[in-house]
């Protein structure tokens, strides 16, 4: 097979309807739509492999220039004109059609909205118009328009996020964002072109803006092709912010987005450029290799021609990650080889940051992950580099499976608690810039409704096959959405958005950007750690940093400087973070956090949030990586316990428990190694925890090394393992002081008084055996005609007599 | 410390030897034996007279006690206390008694053990035991010209008062000597600095030295890899000769790089802080002033070369020019070690800290676990922090730290000093109001105690009390190494001074905690509970097991 990074997986989505009027790619429903005479075609985009039999919406005959179904697909809206629309109730099947308010104007597009302001937005040359759907169901009603020339927009669902160009050369940019908290507008802003000609003026085209949402945060990617960059604008709640150019190679490209990994096809050389924005974005993640077609039967014969033609005329990338050829009818979805792209990758820590990252594949991640740790161990890299890894390693797993014991703690009525965009806007109908704190926390309550545990399998489903089809109808459209990509699955969290969680993400927002923190941790936990301090906080700054220095004063601050778990005052900047799917939830609330350290234990083990994303919990990190490292020599061995050292504090700095397994390891090679003196160290600190288990790894294998052994008995006895400290004080032949604690402590009950007698005849000491049965008869309760009495009492009494004294009590 | 000006006075009438049994057995060769005695200025027959007494006792009274013979002897003027500090090897120390210029009569023998064994520690630490000295020259001149320089020069400061040192009496009951001073920080902290260890650890793994690194703040220890009486050791060596001298010369450490132009002016701020001993100290007049003194110096055992890239060794050993040193000490001496006399230590620009103590350009090396392994000492100093390094000295390094790796210790020293530094109490950090006590941990030789301040406003009376329960204490301890069949085990003791004061023993095999409470003139009860909170609070319920 041919190697490559970016490949489109056979067979494709294939569409082709005779007497199609068109194809159109409905993003908020992830539907592929094909208007013919008297109905309308969809197929779900994210199955695979796809449907081959479409469903079928009938519809009144007409000119169809575009289709979308509501979010909720109990309505479509179909614009057959270019002043009007028709809105068709499939419930009721009932239609009826409006024209745009401003007159004179063109609609050049509309899309459904799920934000309290609208349900159905209209964009045309004079701006935009945003209606409701009435009570009544019969009719729109006009809430808002917004007036400004239009030339042309571009609008993504995953992003709710529209952009209208408007000017002689349509350069000049305006933003508004229909989030759950209301209608954000963003400043105008004006994006950079490249003359080509001496005189020609050049105009930015549609095609060449494209809204991306990579890792939870906004960007707008502009191709300016006569000057090879692609330009990078990053938007924030009040601010647009330019961030960094790309080069491009070649002036005929074009963008997809894979799991938050920026694809850039070379269509005309035929290669493809990866980039992850929260690595180093200078140069391409893997080297430029061509896009390959994968799974494609071996027989030729049953390969259509143009099938396995690549950058064909007719394809459109569609956002994020879809490839429409509509000359062929064919739908085509974008993967990465993350295997191949791992074997191509020169830095094993930025790699591990960027496979923790991955949401589309969390087994590979997880698999590639292991196996760059692995390596990293076997080449003996730098500590600070496998201590960064470490560290992204325990962030991600922290934040998973926070998100996940919230979801599953939260109550759950049931997936049937539907809430219409009506109930929402009335939920929501109040001022934009006051949320109330409490209410963030408390309407993101809800968050995790329909993520009961029996359902949570087939959320975990829904990230590319999709759901079963009865199923999907069932939910809401934003369970579809499933990309952008966050620590989440998307599932779960499209329904949140149902589910009254809706005004979480305004409230993240406002929050600081607490919206996708957890995500952004496990995300730039790559970077972060390299200069970062203990905390989460510090290392968040590390990422902070790059975008703090862009970001026009303290606009995007708050955004960005993730203080984690402590909670940060509200700030009213913020970042504007797309309509993704990171739940309110996943980020600590302001009350404090709701797991405790550690996550339930039951938790820990639940392999939920195994299935959702490639973290590697401890344990495993222990048992795949740690476990069975190379440790030849004494080198290799201190670089072992060095590099657990550095495993229990990327642990301990995301308060996750450290398997004890580690500690008996660490405690094995500092022993072998000769290294009393640093392990005590460790002991003191309580780097390494106090536990029954170490005192006794301990004592027992701290032979020659007194000092340890009784670090090991003081830590029984402050741990108040009665037991094992007597028998610890047994085995030394400290009886008197075993004595002493057993009553002194009054647990005469946990030792057996035999144990007692029988060290003290082992150690041959008669006044020590007398005192001892002393002891017993005073001390232990049914002690007296005991088996052991009557056993032992004549042993005493022989040893008495041997010595010629008189009985000592 | 503890005013020491005041109690120091009987040192003057002090005398300490050292002497070995197995040599000088022959009539007339008893001077063989004498391997030190101080002062130098006693006559070798009154020498003689002195070692043979010693020797006279100890062969007597190991007839009774053959492993533990005589431990002191009390006589009408003087106290003799001896000290096996190797097999055979004894060293005495004699003080006169009582005032004028004599010890406390009644102060606890163990406490002037505790001299003995500091300096034979010492000694070990800088010069290797006793052992390998005289198997390296069975003569014992290489060993008695060590033992001179080393504990003349440590009984020179010691008696002086210098460099805050201070002879033991009843004022410094709360007080251990070689004991580690630790600052205790969180979980999070240690982990930090574990890393960071073991980040300088693993920076070089061919050859794999096992490095041992230590980290001060503030003459604190923080964390350290050495085994417990190596770190001791060198806490005291750095408390008392780096930190000081690095204080005295903080204006050269505040100095940026050394430029060319403004040499002459610095390299004499530089000269006058550093004990007058740095001649020109431009960075230039480092080098050939280190190049000249190496080809000078017939100990070639120093660390394989740094390259001429300006790396931090090589930095490190540039040392001032040699005028300024033999200017100061006598010809006999130099290229000698002499790291408790006259020697300072100062912070180069780039954070490693340099010394005239090892005359020649050598790197400074000390012996760790006694003696049994040399290790060459490195000090890299940022702010607060002190990061002592100690590689082996037969490894293969061409440089400690490569610059990049140099970058991130500097930065995560950085970031550590903040964090450390807010866990730093103060110099009173330790202080507990209301107590006053010194809580030892044997396991692991650290101590914690009231700051010499506070202890220092005890009563006579409360001290006089301390000192007789710790003597008895002390003997408890001595008499139960006799018999180890019998362990030791806890004890509680409540005293009652009579001024009023409670004195509080607490002890388990390992941990020994010695309160005095002034301000409870009330009853056991209250006194009793006082200690609860306070083993509670302080110790975190160290003592309520046993």
């Amino acid at each position: 097979m041919e190697l490559s990074h970016a490949y489109i997986q056979h067979p494709p989505l294939r569409f082709d309807i005779p007497g199609a009027l068109g194809v159109m790619y409905d993003d908020g429903n992830k539907l592929l739509l094909v208007p013919a005479q008297g109905c309308i075609y969809s197929w779900p985009a994210a199955h695979h492999p796809p449907e081959s039999k479409p469903a079928v919406t009938k519809v009144k005959e007409g000119p169809v220039l575009a289709v979308r179904f509501a979010l909720d697909r109990k309505f479509v809206s179909i614009q057959r004109s270019d002043y009007e629309m028709e809105i068709i109730d499939l419930e009721r099947n009932y239609a009826f059609r409006q024209r745009c308010k401003q007159k004179g104007e063109r609609i050049l597009g509309f899309f459904w909205s799920d934000s309290p302001v609208a349900d159905l937005v209209f964009v045309t040359s004079g701006g935009l118009e945003m209606y409701a759907i009435l009570q009544s169901r019969k009719g729109l009603r006009l809430m808002e328009v917004r007036r400004q020339d239009v030339s042309w927009y571009v609008y993504t669902h995953e992003s709710r996020m529209v952009l209208l160009a408007s000017g002689m050369q349509c350069k000049s940019l305006a933003g508004f964002q229909f989030s759950a908290g209301g209608l954000v507008r963003l400043p105008k802003f004006e994006v950079t072109i490249t003359r080509e000609g001496a005189n020609r003026k050049p105009v930015l085209a549609p095609e060449d803006v494209r809204i991306a949402t990579m890792y939870g945060r906004l960007y707008c990617l502009q191709t300016d092709r006569a000057a090879r960059q692609l330009r990078m604008y990053r938007f924030y709640r009040d601010a647009v912010v330019p961030q960094t150019s790309l080069s491009l190679y070649s002036t005929e490209v074009a963008i997809n987005v894979v799991d938050s990994t920026l694809v850039i096809h070379n269509t005309d050389s035929g290669v493809v450029l990866l980039f992850d924005v929260l690595s180093d974005v200078s140069q391409p993640l893997a080297s430029p290799l061509p896009l390959t077609l994968r799974g494609a039967p071996s027989d030729e014969k049953a390969l259509a021609p143009h099938e396995k033609e690549l950058y064909g005329a007719g394809w459109v990338y569609l956002n994020p990650d879809l490839i429409l050829d509509h000359k062929h009818g064919l739908l085509w979805k974008v993967r990465l080889d993350l295997e191949a792209i791992a074997a191509s990758c020169s830095d094993p820590s930025a790699l591990v940051g960027f496979l923790q990252r991955r949401r589309a594949e969390p087994q590979v991640g997880r698999r590639l992950t292991i196996a760059a740790l692995q390596s990293m161990l076997a080449e003996r890299s730098p500590l600070h580099a496998v201590g960064a890894a470490l560290d992204v390693v325990a962030l991600a797993c922290a934040s998973a499976m926070k998100v996940t014991s919230q979801a599953l703690s939260a109550p759950s009525p049931g997936p049937s608690a539907r809430i219409t965009p009506a109930h929402l806007r009335l939920a929501h109908a109040r001022p934009l810039g006051a949320p109330p704190a409490n209410e963030a926390t408390t309407s993101a309550q809800p968050v995790g409704e329909h993520v009961a545990a029996s359902e949570l399998p087939r959320l975990l489903s829904s990230g590319f096959a999709g759901p079963p089809p009865q199923r999907e109808e069932e939910k809401p459209p934003e369970l579809r959405e499933g990309s952008s990509t966050t620590g989440v699955d998307k599932g779960e969290t499209g329904e949140r958005e149902k589910g009254g969680g809706k005004s979480g993400y305004l409230e993240g927002r406002e929050d600081g950007g607490g919206n996708g923190r957890a995500e952004e941790d496990g995300a730039s936990g790559g970077e972060g750690a390299e200069e970062k301090g203990r905390k989460p906080s510090a290392e968040a700054k590390g990422k902070g940093k790059v975008e703090l220095g862009a970001s026009p004063g303290p606009l995007s601050e708050p955004s960005q400087n993730r203080r984690w778990p402590t909670d940060r005052p509200k700030l009213s900047l913020g970042e504007i973070r797309p309509d993704d799917p990171e739940p309110s939830a996943s980020r600590p609330s302001s009350s404090g956090r709701v797991v405790p350290p550690g996550g339930p234990p039951s938790l820990q083990n639940s392999p939920v949030w195994r299935v959702l994303s490639p973290v590697v919990p401890p344990d495993e990190v222990f048992s795949q990586v740690l476990r069975d490292a190379p440790r030849e020599g004494s080198p290799g061995a201190l670089y072992l316990a060095a590099v657990l050292i550095e495993h229990i504090r990327s642990l301990a700095a995301v308060d996750l428990r450290t398997p004890p397994e580690v500690y008996e390891l660490l405690i094995r090679l500092l022993l072998q190694e000769g290294r009393a003196g640093q392990l005590t160290a460790l002991l003191e600190s309580k780097v390494i925890e106090p536990s029954v288990a170490v005192a006794q790894q301990l004592l027992g294998e701290a032979v020659d090394q007194p000092d340890v052994r009784s670090i090991g008995l003081s830590m029984l006895r402050t741990l108040k393992a009665h037991r094992e400290y007597v028998d610890a004080l047994l085995a030394f032949g400290n009886l008197t002081e075993a004595m002493r604690y057993v009553r002194h402590q009054q647990v005469e009950d946990v030792i057996p008084p035999a144990s007692f007698l029988e060290r003290a005849v082992t150690l041959g000491n008669k006044q020590l055996l007398a005192a001892v049965y002393r002891f017993c008869v005073d001390s232990i309760p049914g002690f007296a005609n005991s088996p052991d009495q009557r056993l032992y009492l004549p042993v005493l009494q022989q040893q008495v007599a041997a010595g010629g004294e008189g009985a000592p009590w | 410390m503890f005013s020491a000006k005041n109690e120091s006075v009987w040192g003057e009438a002090l005398r300490m030897y050292v002497f070995d049994l197995r040599r000088g057995r022959q009539e007339g060769q008893e001077a063989e034996k004498i391997l030190f005695f101080y002062p130098r200025e006693v006559s070798l027959d009154q020498q003689k007279l002195m070692v043979g007494l010693s020797e006279g006792l100890l062969t007597f009274t190991k007839l009774f006690s053959p492993d533990q013979p005589c431990e002191a002897l009390y006589t009408e003027k003087h106290r003799h206390i001896f000290f096996e500090c190797e097999p055979s090897v004894w060293m005495v120390l004699v003080v006169k008694r009582g005032s004028p210029g004599g010890v406390d009569p009644t102060l606890r023998d163990d406490a002037l053990r505790a001299v003995l064994q500091e300096a034979y520690r010492i000694f070990v630490f800088f010069n290797g035991d006793f052992e390998n000295l005289l198997a390296r020259d069975p003569s014992g001149a290489a060993l008695r010209q060590l033992l001179d320089r080393t504990l003349s020069d440590h009984l020179h400061n010691l008696l002086g008062g210098k460099r805050g040192q201070h002879l033991p009496s009843l004022g410094t009951g709360l007080s251990e000597r070689g004991c580690l001073a630790h600052l205790p920080v969180d979980r999070h902290t240690s982990l930090s600095v574990q890393s960071l260890f073991g980040l300088v650890q693993t920076a070089q793994y061919q050859g794999g030295p096992s490095l041992n690194s230590m980290l001060l703040y503030s003459g604190l220890c923080v964390a350290s890899t050495l085994q417990a009486s190596d770190a001791a050791t060198l806490q005291w060596y750095i408390r008392n000769y780096i930190a000081t001298s690095s204080r005295r010369s903080s204006l050269p450490s505040a100095m940026p790089p050394v430029s060319s132009a403004s040499t002459g002016f610095k390299a004499g701020v530089r000269s006058l802080f550093s004990n007058m001993t740095g001649g020109g100290s431009a960075a230039a007049a480092h080098r050939s002033a280190s190049q000249n003194s190496l080809q000078g110096t017939p100990d070639s055992s120093r660390p394989a070369s740094p390259g001429p890239s300006g790396e931090p060794v090589s930095d490190a050993e540039s040392i001032p020019s040699r005028e300024g040193l033999t200017a100061q000490c006598e010809p006999s001496t130099s290229g000698q070690v002499r790291p408790l006399r006259g020697a300072s230590w100062w912070r180069q620009a780039d954070g490693w800290m340099v010394t005239d103590a090892w005359r020649g350009g050598v790197q400074p090396s000390v012996y760790l676990e006694g003696g049994r392994k040399r290790a060459w000492l490195h000090i890299y100093q940022q702010s607060g922090l002190m990061l002592v390094l100690l590689l082996p000295v037969d490894n293969q390094l061409t440089s400690l730290l490569p610059p990049p790796l140099l970058e991130k210790i500097t930065a995560r020293l950085r970031s550590l000093e903040a964090v450390v530094a807010n866990q730093f109490g103060g110099p009173n950090g330790t202080h507990v109001p209301g107590y006053r006590y010194l809580y030892v941990d044997r396991s692991t030789e650290k101590m914690q105690a009231s700051p010499a301040g506070k202890a220092g406003t005890l009563a006579k009376e409360s001290l006089a009390a301390l000192n007789q329960i710790r003597g008895e204490k002390d003997e408890e301890k001595a008499s139960a190494k006799l018999s180890p069949s019998i362990p030791e085990s806890s004890t509680e003791v409540y005293l009652r001074a009579q001024n009023n004061a409670w004195v509080v023993v607490k002890k388990t095999d390992t941990h020994e905690l010695y309160v005095v409470l002034e301000r409870v003139s009330e009853t056991l009860v209250a006194a009793s509970e006082m200690m609860d909170r306070f083993d509670t609070d302080i110790l975190g319920g160290l003592f309520q097991g046993g």
